[in-house]
């Protein structure tokens, strides 16, 4: 009997019980991935040896009792900008194609102490900005809901591994929406955690001050069983947030009675007009957390634009200031869609960078107001269903605004939850935003409308 | 919407982060300029003249 797809609280449920084997578990996961990966491209390589390895100390640990938690044996994938020691780990570039990290990113580690097995690394878009690109080392993942479609970015393999089951979860970044926009596109649930929660060390930079990892799994209560082993300080992360890691798993199941949400509505009804599924969603998420208990009303922001500007001008500079040696010596060495962009953030100048940061602490003053009224924010994650992966502008993030950026830019917690189904059997998501540092109750919400909705159920017939 | 980069700018710009393009690829990225400098506009609101930037830290913490 097959365990893939599943959740890491039902497999954890079997391995605890005995009835599955870790290293049965990690097989299935391989057989899936070499079954799976020419259509989906999810996976830029496999380490059967690595998760064999870890699946058998996983065993061990089951047949002694001795399991570290709900982690333990669980397959996983990592975003090719996570470090793996021994591991290549290119950003998915020829820049950095032929890199072996000498350690683990912080968080890798973590989640290798909890006993996860990792399977392989996964697509992004380059150095978690430039895509999808034709013309890299590597293919961009496909849409296991449909393989003609976008996944978004940039935890682009990630989210297609997830959403066809070959793994119940992987690491995901998100300067700008990147673990937001592929868990909306591909029916997934996905937290970009409070700025500093998570620690940064040992994954490739595209933004500093925007730059969060997260997890991306299928659903709400995986993410929180997820960013409880990834969250905490590290001093080797200027970014860290020198505090407890908060605890997240022991209120996940106590709804939302009592909360108050506000809904942005004009960022996807008149900034920027969603589809009418997407439009839904947002509605139909309300709705259900109206009817758990919340105070659900309307609230108002800056333009969508305005947040816009200041994020795509801020993470242009500092991607800028990243890549500016490689420019030099290697521009032909990047992908078209990167090396343009890169070329395009040579115009932002100092005094642009500086304003940019200021009108973010306009903006954060704007967003801390409202929040004292609000435990809680909803919007849409993405602007419609996956479009058609050849026909994603190069610019696309400079042409029409985005619905996940103002969060970056404030650092507060932001959750895409699967909201259900549009155009073509296509997922639609929208997002939860909390207070920084209230990633718990932002899971809370989630985790209460996943349990009271039945759009879980739903699999990609690929996935079966 | 705002005009592109003048090209003598946009020239100065490419020249000294020492990037060398096709002329395809200067003719597109001019054009697409107009979106840098609506972006480059719209953040210079009214303001105080000492408005700190976000990016202000204090000493002692995380340094």
């Amino acid at each position: 009997m097959s365990a893939l797809p599943g959740t890491i609280a039902d497999l954890h449920r079997l391995i605890a019980a005995r009835k599955l084997s870790p290293v049965d578990l990690a097989r299935e996961s391989l057989t899936r991935a070499e079954r799976l990966n020419p259509a989906l491209h999810a996976f830029i390589r496999l380490t059967p040896e690595v998760a064999l390895d870890q699946a058998r100390a996983a065993e061990a640990r089951q047949m002694q009792g001795a399991l570290r938690g709900p982690l333990d044996g669980i397959p996983v994938g990592h975003k090719d900008i996570f470090e793996t020691a021994g591991i290549p780990t290119t950003g998915h570039s020829r820049v950095m194609e032929h890199h072996v990290p000498a350690k683990d990113a912080t968080v890798v580690r973590a989640w290798a102490e909890a006993g996860m097995v990792t399977v392989g690394k996964l697509a992004t878009h380059e150095f978690a900005w430039g895509g999808p690109s034709f013309d890299l080392p590597w293919p961009p993942a496909r849409n296991p809901w449909d393989t003609t479609r976008f996944t978004a970015g940039s935890s682009t393999g990630t989210g297609a591994a997830v959403a066809a089951g070959i793994v119940p979860a992987g690491t995901g970044s998100d300067t700008g929406g990147s673990i937001r926009g592929p868990a909306g596109l591909c029916g997934l649930a996905g937290i970009k955690p409070t700025y500093g929660l998570c620690s940064r060390t040992g994954v490739l930079p595209l933004a500093h001050s925007l730059d969060t990892t997260g997890p991306i799994a299928w659903t709400v209560e995986d993410c929180a069983l997820l960013l409880q082993a990834m969250a905490g300080h590290d001093p080797a992360d200027p970014s860290s947030a020198n505090r407890p890691a908060p605890d997240l798993l022991t209120g996940l199941g106590d709804g939302v009675k009592g909360l108050r949400i506000g809904v942005i509505r004009h960022f996807h009804e008149a900034d920027l007009v969603v589809t009418p599924a997407v439009r839904a969603g947002v509605d139909h998420l309300a709705e259900v957390l109206r009817a758990e208990g919340a105070e659900v009303r309307d609230i108002t922001l800056p333009p969508l634009m305005d947040w816009n500007a200041t994020g795509w001008l801020i993470l242009m500079v500092e991607a800028l200031a990243v890549h500016e040696p490689w420019l030099r010596t290697r521009f032909r060495d990047y992908g078209e869609i990167l090396r343009e962009r890169l070329a395009l953030a040579t115009l932002v100048s100092g005094a642009d960078y500086v304003q940019a940061q200021r009108r973010r602490r306009e903006l954060c003053g704007a967003m801390a107001a409202t929040m004292l009224d609000c435990d809680l924010l909803l919007t849409a994650a993405q602007a419609s269903e996956a479009p058609p992966i050849d026909q994603v502008s190069k610019f696309a993030s400079l042409e029409a605004p985005g619905l996940t950026i103002p969060f970056n830019l404030t650092g507060q917690p932001a959750m895409t939850v699967c909201t259900g189904f549009g155009e073509g059997g296509l997922p639609v998501g929208a997002q939860i935003i909390g207070h920084p540092f209230g990633d718990a109750v932002v899971l809370r919400a989630g985790h209460a409308f996943e349990r009271a909705t039945a759009w879980r159920q739903r699999r990609p017939a690929l996935a079966a | 919407m705002a005009d592109p980069y003048p090209e003598a700018v946009f020239d100065a710009a490419m020249a000294r982060a020492g990037i060398v393009l096709t002329e395809a690829e200067r003719a597109t990225l001019i054009g697409v300029s107009r979106h840098i400098a609506a972006s480059t506009a719209r953040i210079r609101t009214e303001r105080p003249v000492g408005l700190e930037p976000a990016t202000i830290f204090v000493p002692g913490q995380n340094t």
